[in-house]
């Protein structure tokens, strides 16, 4: 089929009201990264979002939600150690959670502890994405670990973070990795931590230093304990210079 | 709000969901809910059958946020689509077709001016959350009745265009012409309701 054949099915597949094998030339097509169909391609998947916009809006109900978190932390058995918690920082608990742990009260069955400590990262998560300051950072792994990477999530004006770290090697013995705020240069230890068996960590930040600019991230590795300023091997730094495409 | 602020924490939100972390689905799920909940009711016609496919949509995040595909469109775009091929899904089901009611699909029954009466009417007459909404839905409104009749089968109803073009008595031709057309007046106007 000509790119203007396969123009002309582009709406039929947004829908999915295409015939099999109609639907099979555009995907071929697609595979050849036709970059006008691509384009009008995202351009109908967005009319499709209008679409469903302009309909009148109404709201589940809210043991729909309950369900589902309920039945996707049944579903997670690959993921349970995926986020240690070893919160470094004094956390109290906020209303947000406290309103959270209320709301889970009913599930009283043997993963009732697990649950709840998810639910209030989720808060924190879910509060962290509202607020207006809101920023992302991404973190990169230093030689000879370039498989590593990480992600904060972090709200300037409050001083909160939440920083996500993957793919990082095991500490040997003796050893714990340390994260660190950098303002103007100078490093703030954020605490040690350790990393699950899959080299992932999740830490929850509650003070960072500093308002102004974005600071940066570093990861180093240091004797059990932590140091008070890093003398280690870099693993993670952040943020990331964008790339220029 | 901008549109590339939301699509960034999507992605964020989804990458978060590939590697298992609940907290990023339930912010997912109460970011777009709403929205996947409505279409979906509007598609099934009944509260039990809405809520029972909005959770499977969601379920179906958790388990494959994996196979989004970035190049293809937005994280809502994904999600849109997965919920409404669910909710068609549903329609076709045993089950369903066993218990169809009034309120359901049948409900959509085609007059002799090709309009629809019933619950696409009803539906018309609720009232419409924000002013964007509102200009959003008259956009669709605003559709000469023709191209709302597509719309409304292969969108909302999720049927075929040789199905179509059966149903209407037109060659299968026609239907993809007009579908474009349909989609094109729309897009049309919903530029003017933003400039
Ligand atoms: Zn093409």
């Amino acid at each position: 089929m000509t790119h203007e054949q396969i123009r002309s099915l582009l709406e039929g597949y947004v829908f999915g009201s295409l015939d099999e094998n109609e639907q099979k030339q555009v995907d071929a097509h697609l595979q050849t990264v036709c970059r006008d169909c691509r384009t009008e391609l995202q351009d109908l998947y967005e009319l499709s979002v209008k679409l469903a916009q302009s309909l009148p809006q109404s709201d589940p109900s809210p043991q729909l939600r309950e369900n589902l978190l309920a039945q996707a932390a049944r579903k997670s058995v690959k993921s349970s150690h995926r986020f240690p918690r070893r919160v470094w920082l004094p956390t109290s608990v906020s209303a947000a959670a406290a309103v959270a742990l209320f709301f889970w009260g009913f599930l009283l069955h043997k993963e009732n502890q697990k649950l709840r400590q998810r639910l209030s990262e989720a808060e924190d998560v879910s509060s962290l994405l509202r607020s207006p300051g809101m920023q992302f950072v991404d973190l990169k792994g230093v030689d000879p670990n370039p498989q590593a990477f990480g992600k904060v999530v972090l709200d300037r004006q409050r001083g909160k973070a939440v920083v996500y770290m993957y793919r990082l090697p095991q500490t040997p013995q003796g050893k714990q990795y340390q994260l660190w705020v950098m303002r103007e240069g100078k490093p703030t230890s954020a605490g040690v931590f350790t990393v699950a068996p899959d080299g992932s960590a999740a830490l929850k930040l509650d003070r960072l230093p500093g308002t102004d600019g974005l600071p940066s991230f570093l990861v180093t590795i240091e004797p059990e304990g932590g140091e008070a300023a890093p003398t280690g091997m870099m693993y993670l730094t952040g943020p990331v210079p964008p790339e220029k495409n | 709000m901008s549109d590339n602020r939301e699509q960034t924490i999507d992605r964020l939100l989804l990458q978060l969901i590939k590697e298992g972390n609940q907290a990023a689905l339930a912010s997912f799920y109460d970011r777009h809910s709403r929205l996947i909940y409505s279409l979906i009711l509007r598609i099934v016609g009944r509260v039990p059958d809405a809520e029972e496919v909005t959770q499977e949509v969601f379920l179906k995040v958790w388990r494959s946020a994996g196979s989004f595909d970035s190049t293809l469109g937005s994280p809502l775009a994904w999600l849109t689509t997965v919920a409404r091929r669910l909710a068609i899904d549903r329609t076709r089901s045993k089950h369903y077709k066993s218990e169809k009611s009034e309120t359901g699909l049948d409900a959509l029954e085609i007059d002799d001016e090709g309009g629809f009466e019933g619950q696409v009417a009803s539906n018309r007459l609720e009232s419409i959350g924000t002013a964007e909404h509102r200009v959003l839905f008259s956009a669709v409104e605003r559709l000469s009745e023709e191209y709302r009749l597509i719309v409304e089968l292969s969108y909302f109803s999720g049927h075929s265009h040789s199905e179509i073009a059966e149903r209407l008595g037109c060659p299968v031709g026609t239907v993809k012409t007009r579908l474009r057309q349909a989609l094109g007046q729309l897009r049309s106007i919903l530029m003017e309701g933003k400039s």
